[in-house]
């Protein structure tokens, strides 16, 4: 009986065997020996595994004749499909947002019940929907923009009266320099680097004077009408390398799981503008190989017959035009940011090297390696224009995260833990599985995508690069281990996800073929993908939902915003005139800056720290000294620095003394000794915000 | 009869419009608005886009993302082009400038189109059922309504915050007397 249930099992094994070299032979490659030798050696289950993989990567054809039968050829009318009942479902998430932003305002508990099923509302049914065959191309494109706009104003809501978000207040300042001077490049002690990369302040500008709309109406026009460019721009990039109206939905759909596209990438500041202007670029040079390479087969025979004559002249024209819309935009995308920028210039040249190997036509010649040298020339030449702070400004950032890196791997430091507010705040266990959950899933997937996209792909040389650059997200993930670099994370993911969404887009249409794509399927892919946006929210929002609105909380910049600082700003300008030099903790310092009209000192601007001065619980010959090196005038205090323990982990600026590192909050006394100072005068006390005067102390007399 | 260059037409004269909106003394905001979204927006890359893509049937897809992404880059480098002026940047420089170009790229697709035919195959035309309106005015007013909300959410809000910190008519009264507090300390 054993003899023959061995038997048997062996006759069964060998027929597990010859069915997988059949699959493996159907789809167009012939199991080869030596992998017939790796698999012998294999467990049965293993192998199996391993042949379904193959088999589902190697399908030559997963969206069947879906690819082919284009909706809209000679059709008279566009075909809605589920666009009006998915708008629809889309703002009743906007209005469970809304009501969550509501209670939360008035110290509510409900925003996790009305907050997270409302973002979900948004994006899953048009998730499930993407996935399946049956849309148009217009309904896919339609169903997307109406995604990210419903997103975007999900931003919009936590605060649809006045700028809230930190970044957002260097910007304005920014913007109001500009809009007060009527000219570019001036100064700005809260972000220097802001006015030599003035993009977004010159669109915001345009839009305001014409239409008489406030800095900050127009900035969200501005960064509304980016948002459909960003989409609309991966959309049609998507498609052209992918060849698939769904591929490109999907892709883009999963580019909206990127930690930063619901708050970060929609606030007002310069990236937000230069993320879809350089997606606009790629999408511009997308159809450069199929041109070139077109150009390259007609060369020879082009000057022998006409009709190859007229169509290479055809494409020489479309090549140039082409070309010259991605050499504007790329000019104006130096302009905006500078990260975005060198990204862009990085990838270029990526590009350009991977173009070079596959051969496909002289690289001399290639519009593509003449539009990477003109981007790194451009971006040299802004780096380089006099007075321009950002290669101190990135590489001080960039400087600080390696080393913190540096020492976490030497063992000289501990690393940052994960889940651990630095206010003390535990972080709950649904949200770390979340969060987790969300990075471990595109970790898991990336592999499989990027097989995919090697058996498919490979000889696009984009598709080549997008793999590329996706391999940096797995690395980029040891940076959660430290304190500054963790943000480094999250702000390349905005990046690295325009590579990731495609590369997951063709792993999801390969492994999942519309031949076999059921509702089960679909409802797991949808479900996957919405713990990955979902993790990403929390990844962005911080400890507590910190991004969302809500009653003060000390140094969490959208949650410390509130009417009380903006007042004291308010009447800093009325009664002290602007352009005072004030010392003072991180938040006020923006409120100061931009309500008030202040000039701050920073250690940005001017490498002071100021923090010691706060902290102390004297005021010492250092403090002093540094007072009076500053020039600084006024102090201004927030006495609730001394309730609670800093959400950002730093009071003044992340390089102070006990920066991540604090255990109590700053001491009362401390925050209160310039009252008894007989030469420093109270000037403004509103209960938690107090100005001081330290002209008498200092003879600093003069404004700047 | 549809007219071959109707795009331009109205282009030119929304252009024009700017110009004369820009140099009247006052300003009503709504119409402000309404003109200053498609200069800004629109005109400039759509009319580049015709001019540089004239012989090429584009989708409305490709034509939409070439208008807003030309638009914003030429917006861009036209802000360096006025920072180098004297006037600098202000409605008015930005209405001759935007109109300017809109109105040179549009004699310029005019010249390149004659003599040729209206391109393309019959656009596909978009169609509303009674149904679908509905559901699109519903799901527009739901959306207007969501942000509505939130706005007077964080107005009242706001007004609570200065009621309970006891400053809210305090601010007004100060002067710029020193050592004087504005209000009482709620420390």
């Amino acid at each position: 009986m054993g003899t023959l249930s061995a038997q048997y099992h062996q006759t069964e094994q060998d027929s597990v065997v010859a069915q997988d070299t059949v699959l493996l032979a159907t789809v167009g490659r012939p199991a080869s020996t030596f992998s017939h030798k790796v698999l012998d050696k294999l467990p049965v289950p293993v192998r199996h595994m391993i042949v379904a993989v193959l088999t589902r990567v190697r399908d030559p054809e997963p969206e069947g004749s879906l690819a082919n039968s284009q909706e809209g050829a000679g059709s008279p009318a566009i075909a809605l499909g589920w666009l009006p009942i998915m708008t629809l479902t889309s703002t009743l998430g906007m209005l469970s947002v809304a009501y969550a932003y509501n209670n939360s305002r008035y110290g509510g508990t409900v925003s996790d019940t009305f907050f997270l099923p409302g973002v979900l509302l948004i994006f899953a049914p048009v998730v499930m929907r993407l996935l399946s065959p049956a849309p148009s191309r217009f309904e896919r494109i339609s169903l997307l923009c109406v995604v990210g706009i419903c997103l975007y104003l999900v931003k919009v809501m936590t605060s649809p009266l006045y700028f809230s978000f930190y970044d957002e207040f260097l910007h304005w300042r920014t913007a109001d320099d500009i809009a007060r001077s009527g000219h570019l490049f001036g100064e700005n002690a809260l972000l220097p680097v802001s006015p030599d990369y003035p993009g977004l302040e010159i669109v915001t500008n345009a839009l305001s004077t014409q239409s008489g709309l406030s800095t900050f109406q127009a900035g969200i026009v501005v960064i509304g009408v980016a948002r459909v460019v960003m989409i609309l721009a991966l959309f049609m990039l998507n498609e052209q390398i992918m060849r698939s109206a769904r591929m490109a939905g999907i892709a883009t759909i999963i580019y909206m799981t990127n930690p930063h596209f619901l708050f970060f990438d929609a606030q007002f500041a310069y990236e937000s503008l230069a993320l879809p202007l350089i997606t606009f670029v790629m999408f511009a040079l997308a159809p450069h190989q199929m041109i070139s390479v077109r150009l390259n087969r007609l060369e020879p025979i082009a000057p022998l017959i006409l009709f190859a004559k007229a169509r290479r002249k055809w494409l020489s024209s479309d090549l140039r035009w082409i070309t010259l819309t991605a050499w504007i935009v790329l000019g104006a995308a130096v302009l905006t940011h500078h990260v975005t920028d060198f990204f862009l210039d990085g990838l270029l040249i990526l590009w350009t090297l991977v173009y070079g190997f596959l051969r496909l036509t002289p690289l001399y010649r290639s519009s593509l390696a003449k539009t990477a040298l003109l981007g790194v020339l451009m971006s040299v030449a802004g780096i380089v224009r006099m007075g321009n702070p950002v290669v101190q400004y990135i590489s001080s950032f960039l400087r600080v995260a390696v080393n913190e890196l540096g020492h976490v791997l030497a063992g000289t430091s501990s690393a940052k833990p994960l889940f651990v507010s630095y206010n003390g705040q535990p972080t709950p266990l649904w949200e770390r599985m979340l969060t987790a959950s969300s990075v471990a899933l595109i970790l898991l997937c990336l592999p499989f995508g990027l097989l995919c996209l090697w058996q498919r792909y490979r000889s696009n040389a984009l598709s080549c690069t997008f793999g590329i650059v996706a391999l940096f997200y797995p690395l980029s993930q040891v940076f959660r281990f430290t304190n500054v670099g963790g943000e480094l994370v999250d702000r390349a993911a905005a990046f690295l996800f325009i590579p990731i969404a495609s590369v997951l887009a063709i792993f999801i249409t390969q492994f999942w073929s519309t031949r076999r794509l059921s509702w089960k399927h679909t409802s797991l892919i949808s479900c996957a993908a919405s713990v990955v946006f979902l993790g990403g929210i929390i990844l962005a929002s911080g400890p507590s939902f910190a991004l969302l609105p809500g009653p003060y909380l000390v140094t969490a910049d959208n949650r410390s915003i509130e009417p009380e600082g903006i007042q004291a700003a308010m009447w800093a300008r009325s009664y002290l005139g602007p352009n005072n030099r004030m010392a003072t903790d991180r938040i006020n310092q923006i409120l100061m800056g931009t309500y008030g009209e202040q000039r701050l000192v920073t250690g940005l601007e001017d490498n002071v720290d100021v923090s010691a001065i706060f902290t102390s619980s004297s005021l010492d010959p250092d403090e002093l000294s540094t007072l009076r090196s500053a020039k600084v005038h006024y102090l201004v205090v927030d006495l609730r620095l001394a309730k609670a323990l800093p959400l950002e982990g730093f009071y003044f600026d992340e390089g102070e003394s006990g920066s991540f590192q604090y255990t109590t909050p700053i001491d009362l006394e401390a925050l209160t000794k310039f009252s008894t100072i007989p030469q420093i005068n109270r000037v403004f006390d509103s209960g938690d915000i107090v100005i001081y005067d330290v002209g008498g102390l200092i003879n600093a007399s003069e404004k700047p | 009869m549809r007219l071959k260059n109707l795009d331009l037409i109205v282009a030119l004269i929304i252009s024009a419009m700017n110009v004369v909106w820009a140099l009247l003394p006052s300003h009503t905001p709504a119409i402000g608005i309404i003109l200053a979204l498609p200069l800004v927006f629109v005109l400039p890359g759509y009319t580049l886009t015709e001019a540089m893509f004239h012989k090429r049937a584009l989708e409305a897809s490709h034509r939409l993302l070439l208008s807003l992404g030309l638009s914003l880059a030429i917006d861009i480098l036209g802000g360096l082009i006025l920072n180098m002026l004297p006037a600098g940047l202000q409605a008015r420089s930005w209405a001759v400038l935007l109109g300017l170009l809109t109105a040179v790229f549009s004699l310029l697709v005019g010249y390149l189109r004659r003599g040729t035919q209206l391109y393309g195959a019959q656009s596909a035309r978009l169609r509303f059922t009674i149904y679908e309106f509905i559901l699109f005015g519903l799901a527009t007013t739901v959306a207007i309504l969501s942000v509505q909300y939130s706005a007077i959410s964080l107005a009242n809000s706001r007004t609570q915050v200065l009621h309970n910190s006891g400053c809210s008519h305090q601010f007004r009264l100060k002067k710029a007397v020193p050592s004087v507090s504005v209000c009482a300390a709620s420390r």
